[in-house]
């Protein structure tokens, strides 16, 4: 196995590990707060949207946060979104059955 | 010694394909999937750090003298390979068709088919040897601000979907941008120049304000990136070739701005500002040009118009 390779399934590895740390530090919202915490599916996809988390079918979404009601994501990331959510779904769009990869700015 | 950008409508046919083939030589060297990664990697953190942190090529001031160092650079690698070329600029306020000459087959190629929206035609098209690479590990001990990402999905093939989403400026709307007298003003950011008087031409121009008038945001510099869309609506935007000629008109329209407004400054903060370039900040990655070395393009070269 090559290095590339071996560095690929670590932050894979870790990718996975995180959920549930993130699902423990977002509980309550999830839980108590219909807004912020959100699973879908959508087009064969499933989105879950905790607070400004994303996660596209378990992966991560680069999603930035801009201003008020306005949102970025790696996927479309010169027209603003509402929402997560709403970004999300256009993420969806955008990758026409493609996966996102496990992002290392995140697990660093 | 200067060198002539020219509208690609008016490149001969042996011009567009000595640029083309240049670019397909730099990408062969990898030379051009490094722009890609820096790009990627200065966008990410510009909007991380855009409500204080430190930023320079995006939602702030430093967005024109960047991307001109940016092109400045990335012109310099074609040059290795062939001086006699030098980047063409897609007018998209007057150069508007799907069936504009910069689409056909000799030139960027089209738009990507029906379902997956892959390019098929042309230089850049998968099946014709153009790959996008789909890294997104840091993959050397080089510098850190070239370490990063190419894309965040796992495509191998460029995307593109040519107007269907939205509409590109007119040329109205660039001469309300281009009235605006005040290159940019505090908090220098995606805010600045929301409110009459709307001292921002710069936001005005990248895309991040608008006036009353307007309906949406995103006009200018954001609105040929949604419309193109595919890779260019992407954070990996310069996996498309196109994102060169659309960034050449981008700082066309800093040096036609100067032109109509002469007696103000054609950069600001002057003074030290936290978290923007001032006009004597050497820029990243290069750290050899500051913003004050970038105001004037004639150094470097001309528009041809």
């Amino acid at each position: 196995m090559k290095r590339r390779d071996l560095l690929l399934y670590s932050v894979g590895a870790t990718a996975l590990i995180s959920v549930p740390p993130t699902l423990v530090t977002f509980g309550p919202q999830i839980f108590g707060d219909q807004e912020d915490a959100h699973t879908e599916r959508y087009k064969d996809r499933e989105i879950r949207v905790a607070g400004e988390t994303v996660h596209i079918d378990g992966r991560e979404l680069h999603l930035m946060r801009i201003g008020e009601g306005a949102y970025l994501s790696s996927l479309c990331h010169y027209r603003l979104q509402r929402t997560p959510l709403d970004a999300a779904r256009v993420a969806v769009d955008e990758l026409r059955g493609a996966d996102l990869l496990p992002s290392s700015s995140h697990h660093a | 010694m200067t060198y002539v950008r020219k509208n690609h409508l008016d490149m001969s046919a042996e011009e567009k394909e000595r640029f083309i083939e240049a670019v397909l030589e730099i990408k062969r060297l990898g030379i051009y999937d490094r722009f890609v990664k820096l790009h990627i990697r200065m966008n990410s953190r510009d909007y991380l750090n855009k409500d204080g942190g430190r930023r320079y090529g995006h939602i702030n001031p430093g967005l024109m003298p960047w991307h001109r160092q940016y092109l400045l650079e990335f012109e310099k690698a074609l040059h290795l390979v062939d001086p006699t070329v030098s980047l063409p600029y897609w007018d998209w306020t007057q150069d508007q068709g799907t069936d504009s000459p910069l689409w056909a087959d000799d030139f960027l190629g089209g738009t990507g088919r029906p379902g997956d929206f892959q390019v098929t035609t042309g230089p850049f098209a998968h099946r014709n040897g153009w790959v996008i690479n789909t890294s997104v590990l840091p993959d050397g001990p080089e510098d850190p601000w070239l370490e990063g990402n190419y894309t965040h999905d796992d495509r191998p093939y460029l995307v593109r979907d040519l107007g269907g989403m939205g509409r590109l400026s007119t040329p109205e709307e660039l001469q309300e941008t281009l009235a605006l007298p005040v290159y940019d003003s505090p908090p220098w950011n995606h805010t600045s120049g929301y409110e009459a008087p709307y001292e921002s031409f710069r936001n005005h121009a990248e895309g991040y304000a608008k006036f009353p008038w307007e309906t949406e945001l995103g006009k200018l510099h954001g609105c040929a990136h949604v419309w193109v869309g595919g890779h260019m609506l992407y954070i990996g935007s310069p996996n498309d070739p196109v994102f060169f000629l659309h960034h050449a008109f981008v700082d066309k329209i800093w040096a036609m701005w100067q032109e109509e407004h002469p007696n103000v400054p054609h950069y600001l903060p002057v003074e030290r500002t936290r978290g923007v370039p001032s006009l004597h900040t050497w820029l990243p990655p290069w750290f050899t040009k500051t913003p004050a070395d970038l105001i004037d393009h004639t150094r470097f070269y001309t528009y041809d118009t």
